[in-house]
């Protein structure tokens, strides 16, 4: 029976910032598909998406020593580094050519049929459970949490008062709790 | 500072999601260090982030770890197949043969004891049991004996003789009960002290002025009749008190403590 190394958070995140490849090795195999998840719920476009991954997995490596295990868990410092980039991406000026090129019709996909390069991400992990809110919250954490938006570009986008918009994001983010457990 | 509240505001969502200004990541920090429930709030918040990314996940192209690898100018490992968790058959089989093995323990010291007890109850049953059966069996002998004490008394055909005491023993007091026509002999000790050890009763007939010898007397089984040897006739009864173990019993050697004519 072939057995697969493990390896605790704690003895991963010590291998790590020994540079042990084989620990990174694990690091990839291990997060790279949940975490490229994430990163396509936020780019939508395969080739961005394989890049800004790339370019994740390549500053995590790099910047292993910056992760202060005491501010929080391995995944959600990685989660962070993922979501940060893919972020950047979609606010890139090469991005918005590409994305024009590629004829986004909307932003939920919902409806939308026929052959595209975007993989059906918008109903798995953490997507699924915002879906899950009521749809005032939805849009507000689709806009903030997915597209990277700040509260002052969410309450003129949505047409509401800053102090709404913080209300609702804080109430919405309580509500996903509940849904993530 | 409400700690609750601030567990509920969504802040610590914010944070742990990377939607959060620097100044509310120093704040949660600060209380984390401060009130350990809102560390576990947000250490459970995260574990639960982390499950929910982990369940559906897409596998990234096959071609990208490649990439990367050649971007940090390391070797490419070989590819291992699917997700690295493995659950262990033998694990969950060691896992269940040893509790398996520790109830089983203790469910044979269990049974070990309470068979230890049921079998010192039992011995102890039994050892009363057999003592009773013991008691029961004497008690229907001496009851027999008396028995046929009884039945002799009121046969008309014995003829009771009293012995009284004689000089050396003026209390002493037996009966002899003969049956001329049977030749049986029974005595009833009335009042005759148990001799020292190594003396003994002896009974005589006098027949003609001569003592036979009419066999040792048992005092053992108390006030019940002791049979004797026959006797066809005779004039007197008499009991002599003998050293035991003399040679010739057919003559008395000792004195007479009861003697009864008939």
């Amino acid at each position: 029976m072939p057995t697969a190394v493990t390896y605790t958070e704690h003895e991963l995140v010590t291998l790590l910032k020994q540079r042990d490849q084989q620990a990174f090795n694990y690091l990839y195999d291990h997060y790279s598909a949940a975490l490229y998840t994430v990163v396509l719920q936020v780019v939508k476009i395969n080739e961005q998406a394989d890049d800004t991954l790339q370019e994740a997995f390549v500053n995590i490596w790099r910047k292993i020593d910056s992760y202060d295990s005491t501010k929080g868990r391995l995944f959600t410092w990685m989660l962070n580094v993922c979501r940060n980039l893919a972020i950047d991406t979609i606010r890139s000026k090469g991005f918005q050519q590409a994305a024009r090129n590629q004829e986004m019709p909307d932003d939920t996909f919902f409806d939308k049929s026929g052959a595209t390069t975007e993989l059906n991400v918008d109903n798995v992990g953490i997507k699924k459970a915002v879906e899950k809110l009521k749809p005032e919250h939805r849009v507000l954490i689709d806009l903030a949490y997915f597209k990277g938006y700040t509260h002052e570009e969410i309450a003129g986008i949505e047409n509401l008062p800053l102090g709404t918009v913080k209300t609702r994001i804080r109430s919405a983010l309580t509500q996903l709790r509940t849904q993530l457990s | 500072m409400n700690i609750q509240e601030y567990i509920a505001s969504g802040k610590l969502e914010a944070c742990v999601l990377g939607m959060a200004s620097q100044q509310e990541l120093q704040e949660l920090e600060q209380l984390c260090q401060t009130y350990p429930e809102v560390k576990e709030a947000k250490e459970a918040f995260e574990l639960q982030l982390e499950a929910t990314a982990m369940t559906a996940a897409m596998p990234a192209p096959a071609h990208l770890k490649e990439k990367i690898w050649q971007q940090l100018e390391m070797p490419v490992p070989a590819t291992q197949p699917g997700i690295v968790k493995t659950f262990s058959f033998y694990k969950y089989a060691a896992a269940a043969a040893i509790i398996l093995l520790v109830s089983s323990i203790g469910f044979n010291w269990y049974f070990y004891n309470k068979y230890q007890s049921s079998l010192a109850q039992y011995n102890s049953l039994y050892a009363t049991t057999q003592q009773m059966a013991k008691n029961s069996e004497a008690q229907q002998t001496k009851l027999g004996q008396y028995e046929n004490t009884i039945q002799l008394l009121s046969n008309p055909a014995y003829v009771p003789v009293t012995l009284n005491g004689q000089p050396v023993a003026p209390s002493s007091l037996a009966t002899v009960y003969w049956n001329k026509q049977t030749a049986e002999v029974f005595l009833l000790s009335n009042n005759l002290p148990a001799p020292n050890t190594d003396m003994q009763y002896q009974l005589w007939a006098i027949v003609d002025g001569v003592p036979v010898d009419a066999g040792f007397i048992d005092l053992t089984t108390g006030k019940t009749l002791v049979k004797c040897k026959n006797i066809s006739s005779a004039q007197a009864f008499a009991i002599t008190l003998e050293k035991k173990g003399r040679t010739d019993i057919t003559a008395p050697q000792g004195a007479i403590h009861v003697l009864g004519k008939i």
